[in-house]
């Protein structure tokens, strides 16, 4: 069955060196003739197996980052290095999570979170004399998200939550190492959105890897990050980033202690100054 | 009564008994106002010609089957290899839908002459005339679907590494089917009715 959660977080590629650096990154988008800069500067560095957050106001280029990030739209100003390589093409180990679940609406639960499995290699090619062992594996990821009892429903059988819980399954069956998430609880309702945090915890503690986390919810920032960057208003820079020190696996009761609610105001009096 | 609305039963019922009431209007009209057989013929005349010549309409059915069939199968080759460079490679959709769109226009009933002269008054004609009705609307459909796939489902595929190929595998070709599949009852339906 599930593994047990534990408090030590050991990274996969503890080697030392960050997994991915941001190398004076910028942004400019053509607007009404003219390229207008969205992302000023933005410098910093992410270890293996951390979990950051983007915090920040709407139109700073949040989203651009985690494009950037996954390859999607290279950077053209600065550049994002991972493991070393300047990242100009898709990178093909990640995992991303968006607002909207997109799952593939004539599979079912199981076979949606599969999906990845199907097309990242190893698996690709051990895909048909290692299914069941895959079957398994999908069936573990749903257990930790409490879905075990929904592996034959199709999308349109479950809740928003539910959807969004299978989407977060499929991002993380194939082991990536980067996990991107852009406002992945956004339509969810604040209950939901809570459990939501404790299963991507749960998750995420699972399968080690970097999580970068975009996010207008700043309590959300801080129950989930190792740091959090905080970001100006267009042309943007990071204007403050802090180490959030709580033990892990955190849970929702932490919420009201002090020393949450100490980072959750600290981060949002910087936001309030800008 | 509102049970029996939403039942399987309902589904097949009311229509049977629709196409009884209407026949038997035909019938009672064609009495009613004497029309003459070679005008409108009863549905009971039109019954016992169908007993009459059994064989030959068998023999012609079946042939008009298996040429539908055969344009069809074509057609949906093609026009899905057509529809999915169309909907990746925006080389091919400048260059190539136009073309299409001005090919769909011409009334496929007005080749049909043209076909025959050419090859004959054989099963190559018929083919081609049930290739042509519904190559179109599977090539432009394929391609739309492949359009409206969602650009997350498309970044989802993307950040996995997956090629094109791989992506009209996983979603494209998937997502393209209810586009092509009502369209395709409709132009098998079309060539055995224009003939």
């Amino acid at each position: 069955m599930v593994q047990p959660l534990t408090n030590s977080r050991e990274p996969v590629f503890s080697d030392g060196k960050p997994l991915l650096e941001f190398d004076s990154v910028g942004l400019e988008y053509p607007f009404e003739k003219q390229m207008r800069r969205i992302i000023q500067e933005v410098s910093l560095s992410i270890a293996p197996g951390e979990f950051v957050s983007f915090v920040g106001p709407s139109g700073c280029g949040k989203t651009s980052i985690l494009r950037m990030v996954s390859g999607l739209n290279p950077t053209a100003i600065g550049e994002i290095r991972y493991r070393g390589q300047r990242i100009n093409k898709p990178l093909k180990n990640v995992g991303i999570a968006f607002q909207n679940p997109v799952l593939l609406p004539w599979r079912n639960t199981i076979d949606n979170v599969m999906l990845p499995l199907e097309i990242v290699q190893p698996y690709k090619n051990e895909f048909r004399q290692k299914k069941a062992e895959f079957i398994h594996m999908a069936q573990e990821l749903l257990a930790t998200v409490r879905l075990q009892d929904f592996q034959k429903q199709y999308p349109w059988q479950l809740s928003g939550g539910m959807r969004q819980r299978t989407s977060l399954c499929r991002a993380l069956i194939h082991q990536p190492e980067i996990l991107l998430l852009d406002e992945p609880f956004g339509a969810l309702d604040a209950f939901t959105r809570e459990e939501m945090w404790t299963m991507l915890q749960a998750l995420w503690m699972r399968v080690k890897c970097v999580g970068i986390l975009i996010t207008h919810d700043l309590r959300e920032a801080v129950f989930l990050s190792d740091r959090v960057f905080v970001m100006s208003a267009r042309p943007s820079t990071i204007i403050y980033e802090t180490t959030i020190d709580l033990p892990r696996p955190r849970t929702l009761d932490m919420e009201l202690s002090d020393e949450f609610n100490h980072y959750f105001s600290t981060i949002r009096r910087q936001i309030q100054h800008n | 009564m509102d049970k029996f609305l939403k039942s399987k039963t309902a589904g097949f019922v009311l229509p049977f008994i629709a196409t009884i009431v209407l026949l038997a209007l035909w019938e009672l009209v064609v009495i009613i106002f004497k029309i003459p057989p070679f005008s409108l013929p009863a549905p009971s005349a039109i019954l016992q010609a169908t007993i009459n010549f059994t064989p030959q309409l068998i023999a012609n059915s079946w042939r008009t089957l298996w040429t539908t069939l055969v344009g069809f199968v074509l057609a949906v080759g093609f026009g899905v290899i057509l529809g999915f460079m169309i909907g990746y490679s925006r080389i091919a959709y400048l260059t190539l839908y136009p073309l299409l769109v001005a090919f769909n226009t011409i009334p496929k009933a007005a080749i049909v002459p043209l076909l025959a002269i050419w090859m004959g008054a054989n099963a190559k004609p018929a083919v081609i005339t049930a290739f042509l009705l519904a190559f179109f609307p599977i090539a432009v459909n394929v391609a739309l679907g492949l359009d409206t796939v969602e650009p997350e489902m498309k970044d989802v595929l993307r950040s996995l590494g997956a090629n094109q190929v791989e992506t009209f595998q996983k979603i494209g070709w998937p997502h393209t089917l209810p586009y092509i599949l009502p369209h395709s009852k409709l132009p098998l339906r079309l060539p055995s009715s224009e003939r």
